[in-house]
Formats: C-alpha cells, sequence, structure tokens
C-alpha cells in the first residue's frame, strides 16, 4: 500500500517551513546577488560579454552549493536531536521522513539560486532563456545532488558541532573544483576528471549551453548521490534509535 | 475506508508480539496481544521497557528477535499501517516552535481529520491554538499530545503516561474521551502509573510479568513496617508499578491487647462508613470480626513483587506521597 498522499503533505509542508525560515537563507541569497552583480560587471571590463555569460551562469549552481548546505545541515541536525518520535509515528518509513526532510533543504537552495537566476535574467544578460526548461531541471538536479552527497558525508560526524568540517570542506571542492568561474582548459589537467565528474560543473554548462546529453549525466548523479544520502541518513536515525 | 475492511477482515488481534527481544529493555522474549476493541493497561516500573513495547506495536522500532504484528503486518516494515494507529507520547512529539495549530493542522491533513474536530478538542481541552508548545506548561504539553491523538480516527490508541502532569479537569477530560472510545469499540493501551485508568481497563498487563515469561514469575517478598494504613492506600497500592501483590497486617501488640495472635487473622476488610452491611454479613458468616482505631498503627505490610529493587523504590515514593512513615524495611532487596 502506497503512501504518497502522506508523502507529499509532508514534503509540502517542511518545503513552507523550510522557506518560512527566512534567516537562514535570505541574508545570503542578498549577498550573494550582491556579488554576482558586481562581480559580473569586472568580468565584463575585463573580458567583455562572453566572459561575463560564462561567470554569471557558472554563479548560479556555485550559489546552489551554499545555499544547499545551509539547508542540509538543518536537515541532518533536525534528524539528529531526538523529535523524530512524531515523524515515525506517521504513515511513512524512515526513508520517506527522511528523503522528505533533505528535499525541503532542496527549496530553499532552489529559491536562491532562481533569485540570482531572475538577476541574471533582467539585470545582467538581458535574456528570458535562462528560465528553459532543462535550465530549471538542472537546478533542481542539482540541488538534489547536492543535498545528497552533504548528507552522506554528514554521517562521517560523530559529532554534530563539528558537522562544518565536513559540510564547508565538501562545499568548497564542489564549488571550486569546478568550471563555475574557471574554463576547464584553463585548470591543471590532475583536475579535469573531478571537474568533468562534478555536478556544479554539469549545471553550469547545462545552463551554458542547454545540453540534454548533461542532464542525463546530472540525473545520474543526483540519483546515486540523494539516493546515498538518503540511506547514510536512514542508516543513522535506525542508529540513533537503538 | 476498502483498506480498514481489508484489515477488519484479515485480523482479530490487533497486535501480536510473539516471542520479542529489544535489548535495550529486555532480553528475554515476551509475549503479549490485544484483541479487537479491548482496553489493556500496561504497568511496570519506570525503564521496565513500556514505551519500548509501545515503540514495537507501532513500529517506530524493530525487535533483534521475534516478530510483531499489528493489524497483521509488520509495523515497521509496513508503515502505511500507521494509518489506523494513534498515538500519544510520554512527551510532547511536536514541533517546539510551531504554533500549535500548525502542527495539528498537519496531522489532521495527514490522518484525514476535520479541522472542526481540532478545534472542538482544543476548546475541550482548554488550549489557545496560536501558542507554541516552548509556551506551554508541562500539563498544557499533555494535552496538547492527547489532542493529537485524538483528532485522528484511528483503530488502534496507544497512550503513554497519558495523566502524566494533568490536573484533575485534565484527566477528568481526557477519560471522558476514553470512554467514548472504548464505547466505540476502539482498541486502546495505556502506559500508565495511574489508578484513575484501571477502571477503563479489561485487562491490566505488568511489564515485569510480561519479562518474566507470563505468569510464571518468581515472586519475591518485601516487607516494611509502616506509621499507618488505610481503605483508600490499599486500594491505591495496587496500581503501583511493580506491586503484584500486597497484604497488611495489624499492629500485632494491639492484637495481642485481644488475645488474637497474628496467624488467626483470616481477612482485612477496609469497610467504607456507608458500607455497615458487608460487616454485618462476615459476622452471619460466622467470623469473628474486629473494629479498633489504633490497629493498624504501626502495621506491616508485606508486598509481593517480581522485581524487589524497582518495586521498593516505587513503594517508597507511593508511601512518601501518602504520608505515610515507614518505620523499616524488615525484608526486601
Amino acid at each position: 500500500m502506497l503512501t504518497f498522499r502522506e508523502y507529499l503533505i509532508v514534503l509540502v509542508f517542511e518545503s513552507r517551513q523550510a522557506l518560512r525560515r527566512y534567516e537562514l537563507w535570505l541574508p545570503y541569497a542578498i549577498s550573494s546577488v550582491l556579488g554576482l552583480f558586481v562581480i559580473a560587471k569586472g568580468y565584463q571590463a575585463f573580458g567583455g560579454e562572453k566572459a561575463q555569460a560564462f561567470f554569471v551562469l557558472g554563479w548560479v549552481p556555485m550559489v546552489m552549493v551554499i545555499a544547499g548546505t545551509l539547508g542540509t545541515v538543518s536537515a541532518v541536525v533536525s534528524l539528529s536531536l531526538g523529535g523524530l518520535a512524531y515523524w515515525l509515528s506517521l504513515p511513512l518509513s524512515v526513508g520517506q521522513v527522511v528523503s522528505a526532510k533533505l528535499l525541503a533543504g532542496v527549496s530553499t537552495s532552489l529559491l536562491v539560486s532562481l533569485f540570482a537566476l531572475s538577476v541574471v535574467a533582467a539585470l545582467i544578460l538581458h535574456d528570458a532563456a535562462v528560465f528553459a526548461p532543462s535550465k530549471l531541471v538542472a537546478l533542481m538536479l542539482l540541488g538534489a545532488a547536492i543535498a545528497g552527497l552533504l548528507a552522506a558525508l554528514a554521517v562521517l560526524v560523530r559529532d554534530l558541532n563539528k558537522l562544518s568540517v565536513v559540510t564547508v570542506l565538501a562545499g568548497g571542492v564542489l564549488q571550486y573544483v569546478s568550471d563555475a568561474y574557471t574554463p576547464v582548459l584553463a585548470l591543471p589537467a590532475w583536475m579535469r576528471p573531478l571537474v568533468f565528474a562534478n555536478p556544479v560543473s554539469l549545471a553550469s554548462n547545462v545552463l551554458r549551453t542547454g545540453e540534454l546529453s548533461l542532464l542525463f549525466y546530472l540525473t545520474l548523479e543526483a540519483a546515486l548521490f540523494f539516493g546515498a544520502g538518503v540511506y547514510a541518513l536512514v542508516w543513522r536515525v535506525r542508529r540513533q534509535l537503538g | 475506508m476498502r483498506s480498514v475492511q481489508k484489515l477488519e477482515n484479515s485480523s482479530t488481534n490487533v497486535v501480536v508480539v510473539r516471542n520479542a527481544v529489544k535489548r535495550r529493555a529486555w532480553r528475554t522474549p515476551i509475549n503479549f496481544s490485544m484483541g479487537r476493541g479491548e482496553t489493556v493497561v500496561l504497568t511496570g516500573p519506570n525503564g521496565s521497557g513500556k514505551s519500548t513495547l509501545m515503540q514495537l506495536v507501532i513500529g517506530i522500532l524493530k525487535p533483534e528477535e521475534g516478530e510483531v504484528r499489528t493489524f497483521g503486518v509488520d509495523p515497521f516494515r509496513r508503515a502505511w499501517v500507521r494509518r489506523w494507529v494513534a498515538v500519544a507520547f510520554q512527551d510532547l512529539s511536536l514541533e517546539a516552535t510551531l504554533p500549535i495549530s500548525e502542527s495539528l493542522g498537519l496531522h489532521a491533513r495527514l490522518f484525514r481529520g476535520h479541522w472542526t474536530r481540532v478545534v472542538e478538542l482544543l476548546e475541550r481541552f482548554e488550549l489557545d491554538a496560536g501558542v507554541r508548545p516552548l509556551e506551554l506548561s508541562g500539563g498544557q504539553k499533555r494535552r496538547v499530545e492527547l489532542v493529537k491523538a485524538l483528532i485522528q480516527d484511528a483503530e488502534l490508541y496507544a497512550f503513554d503516561e497519558p495523566t502524566a502532569n494533568l490536573d484533575r479537569e485534565g484527566t477528568e477530560c481526557f477519560l471522558e474521551a476514553a470512554r467514548v472510545l472504548k464505547a466505540s469499540g476502539k482498541t486502546m493501551l495505556f502506559l500508565t502509573h495511574d489508578p484513575a485508568v484501571l477502571p477503563l481497563a479489561d485487562r491490566e498487563v505488568n511489564m515485569m510479568t510480561l519479562k518474566q515469561g507470563g505468569g510464571e514469575v518468581e515472586k519475591r517478598q518485601i516487607v516494611l513496617e509502616l506509621s499507618t494504613w488505610n481503605g483508600e492506600l490499599d486500594e491505591a497500592i495496587r496500581a503501583v508499578p511493580g506491586v503484584l501483590d500486597h497484604r497488611v497486617e495489624p499492629n500485632p501488640e494491639v492484637l495481642e491487647r485481644f488475645g488474637i495472635t497474628a496467624g488467626m487473622v483470616k481477612q482485612i476488610t477496609f469497610v467504607k462508613p456507608g458500607e455497615k452491611g458487608r460487616l454485618d454479613k462476615l459476622a452471619e458468616a460466622g467470623a469473628t470480626t474486629l473494629q479498633h482505631a489504633t490497629l493498624f498503627d504501626h502495621c506491616r505490610l508485606r508486598v509481593e513483587t517480581a522485581e524487589p529493587e524497582g518495586a521498593l523504590a516505587e513503594l517508597l515514593m507511593f508511601l512518601v506521597n501518602a504520608g505515610v512513615r515507614v518505620y523499616r524495611v524488615i525484608e526486601g532487596p
């Protein structure tokens, strides 16, 4: 017997709660858009329109990494500090509870990236094509991949106070070992396989080129990472329950 | 509705726990079952595993050995079965920072409850929908947790310490709701020490008895010397966790004054002022009755228990709360 109805209700509820926690995402959304606007002007001044377009379409997925970290950390913390009894008494499996909470975290990173994308479309590139469905799907997939990867890594940390060690490090790798800011050919050869595999690079290139084959790889990565994150958190919750 | 029908057709026992072991709470297999429409009160000392057993029944936990069936299925693997289960936990389980209207609204949506039912219950339990749990007292939090469970039109209700922290009005309000559920044939599991809940029970199960393998319990005795005893205490002691049986013995010195030895006393009956007829009946049956104001000053209480350490702690707490002085523990752990 399926429990989609209950799952959707919890997902919508949790996403609404995540979005209402504006203190978590709004300051970052504003500062990231400010950075986007100013640095885009610099790229334009030094490299022209093409360099500017390259930068801004890499910046939007990059924004998701930090916003995704915030969302994932709050999901992991809420699943680790008690208060689980209610969710586990619902007609939902532990996996469904965990995935709903992780996806709620994704909703905040998606909101922040859409905010940045709107600034790109309205103030920098003056092009509504950045809102093409394939590009929005890429952002959603990237959000899921980041949340899953960070959740899977968070399980390695026993002490929640030290969660930032893993999330900040992993977030740093995701942001900088990518071609979000720098063309891959300008990076050292040993770095390139990592750059190609990085979901942030894949999403950046979908935004830049709209290439659907990249979307396919991104889908695979999102499924793999999100699945790993849910599995790891389910394991942690069960271990916690005893 | 179709699913409820399916559940009704497929199982006679609502809950079956067979040879279940959950090492953090007990290591010997336990067996427990609840029939449809049955009200069971599960008693036992703190830490005896009552809440763990409830969590097994609703599928939050799974046993390391044995099996649990709720409505005929494994509730841990088949989460959907919880559509027919309402739970009130010992502590408030709702999000502490959200107004209770939001949390209860979510709960009502999940279990197809009507908002009017939520409003009605909030009014009945005298709760303000706009407050957050953080702003509530212990008793009010308990009321919210009970309202959460009562919103549901479930088949099985599980209440963990439902009257803890509740005042008399709150307890009566809850008991009234529980009586309505019982009358409508719902299955209910109470985990409680409160004697007020006992009259609702079709069956009282002691967790210690379960852990000792059903009725085959090795009973141990505790004997205490007390300042006084009365009929009310005699009723209330039955609800003290760990107490399987008890017997009070009058002060032997007072008995001696009447030329009676302790062995001659066959029965102690506490008679309320309006029940003098009971004494007459005993006299008619040929018993010699003795009434004296100081009969239970400096008396002895013999308690049978399966777990002396836990029971003694609960017993001492009960006696202190009842204003009875304990002069010494003559026999015990």
